[in-house]
């Protein structure tokens, strides 16, 4: 399984990536949301992991971006430091199918991951 | 001296004047041009090091989150044996630490509290408490109250009363994070005016870190000091206290002054609408 992790903060991006991988995940992760938006369109993932404010585009573009130009209905997951109940109902409009809050738990996070990927354990 | 005096005296001193300012010019610019170069160098040094620690690092504290090894296995760690005294790499690693734990919660964070625990890297904060620049005593005051330090409460509650803005709001904050309501009650006996950029901070960190037990809010309104009393209006008019409106409708009875009173009937309006 392929996931595309898109996150600005390189510890949170490594440890993320570091803690899915030893989950038996493989994951692209970019610190620039447009770099990640070109490896979506190039490429066939299971899964895209956004945070919402990053270099480039944002995670809610990409999300929108990949509803509306590509068409996809591969499965998105927005993080994001904001608790703003807008910001969470707005990723929901624009095609979000979950929404996390950081602080977020590794192991809650891999809990939805699977749970969109129909993955039992 | 004397010498000066006589080429000022005799007219000859401008030669020897611009000779002197050329000279001082130039061992100026040389002595700043040095400090400029050795302090690009340190840059680049630092650069260098964050780059090499930041690998050891993120092992280290990938291994520290996600596997369940105890303390005395991970400083079995060659890299890090060699390295857990280095200052800047103590401070590379509380700086990754406080950022990871932003980012994550529950077991996950209560992990990293153990390690910088455990690694001596609370002391470091705890050191900087005791500095003499404002700027270091408030790294150290947001470092121990992100990883919820709580016996660092009063050494914090301390620095909440000094003269130095930025200071005493991360202060305040701090306390708020770590104890709540007990974090401001000491305001009832602040000496000096609490300016409004203060009390939109303590409101704003009520608010972030999600205060449940605001046991104590009522106390600031027995103040002397009217910013205090104001603050504890505002601070029940945000967070809805209703549970405080008794307090609220003695103040409007007693209030010292029109502003207080006028001000304690508004929030009175506001909660039983």
């Amino acid at each position: 399984m392929r996931i595309v992790l898109a996150e600005d903060n390189d510890i949170l991006r490594k440890s993320l990536s570091f803690f899915l991988e030893s989950k038996g995940y493989k994951v692209d992760q970019f610190s620039d949301g447009k770099e990640a938006l070109e490896a979506i369109e190039n490429n066939n993932y299971d899964l895209v992991l956004t945070d919402i404010n990053m270099p480039g585009i944002s995670g809610m573009e990409i999300t929108q971006y990949i509803r509306q130009q590509l068409k996809s209905d591969i499965p998105v997951i927005i993080l994001t430091s904001s608790g703003v109940e807008q910001t969470e109902l707005d990723s929901f409009d624009i095609g979000a199918n979950e929404f996390m809050a950081k602080p977020v738990s590794p192991a809650v996070l891999l809990v939805r991951i699977n749970k969109l990927l129909g993955i039992r354990i | 001296m004397k010498h000066l005096w006589e080429l000022y005296s005799n007219g000859t001193w401008n030669e020897p004047f611009l000779i002197a300012s050329i000279c001082l010019f130039v061992a100026a610019s040389f002595i700043l041009y040095l400090l400029l170069i050795g302090s690009r160098h340190g840059h680049i040094k630092n650069e260098r090091l964050r780059s090499e620690y930041g690998v050891i690092i993120d092992k280290l504290l990938f291994t520290v989150v996600f596997e369940d090894l105890p303390y005395s296995d991970i400083i079995q760690n060659e890299s890090y044996k060699k390295l857990k005294e280095n200052r800047f790499f103590r401070e590379f690693t509380t700086e990754s630490i406080i950022n990871l734990h932003k980012n994550y919660n529950g077991l996950y964070a209560r992990k990293l509290e153990q390690f910088y625990k455990d690694s001596g890297l609370k002391e470091d904060s705890l050191k900087k408490l005791r500095s003499l620049k404002w700027d270091v005593r408030c790294k150290g005051i947001t470092e121990l109250a992100e990883m919820n330090v709580h016996e660092a409460f009063d050494t914090i509650l301390t620095c909440s009363k000094a003269r130095n803005k930025t200071l005493q709001i991360t202060a305040i904050n701090a306390c708020i994070k770590l104890e709540g309501t007990k974090g401001i009650t000491h305001l009832t006996e602040h000496p000096y005016p609490i300016d409004d950029w203060t009390q939109v901070n303590i409101i704003a960190a009520f608010k972030k870190h999600n205060v449940g037990d605001t046991q104590g809010i009522e106390e600031l309104l027995e103040s002397k000091n009217t910013t205090v009393v104001a603050l504890g209006l505002k601070l029940i008019k945000e967070l809805k206290l209703t549970q405080k409106v008794p307090y609220v409708v003695q103040l409007a009875a007693q209030a010292p002054n029109t502003f207080l009173k006028y001000e304690a009937q508004s929030v009175l309006q506001q909660l039983t609408d």
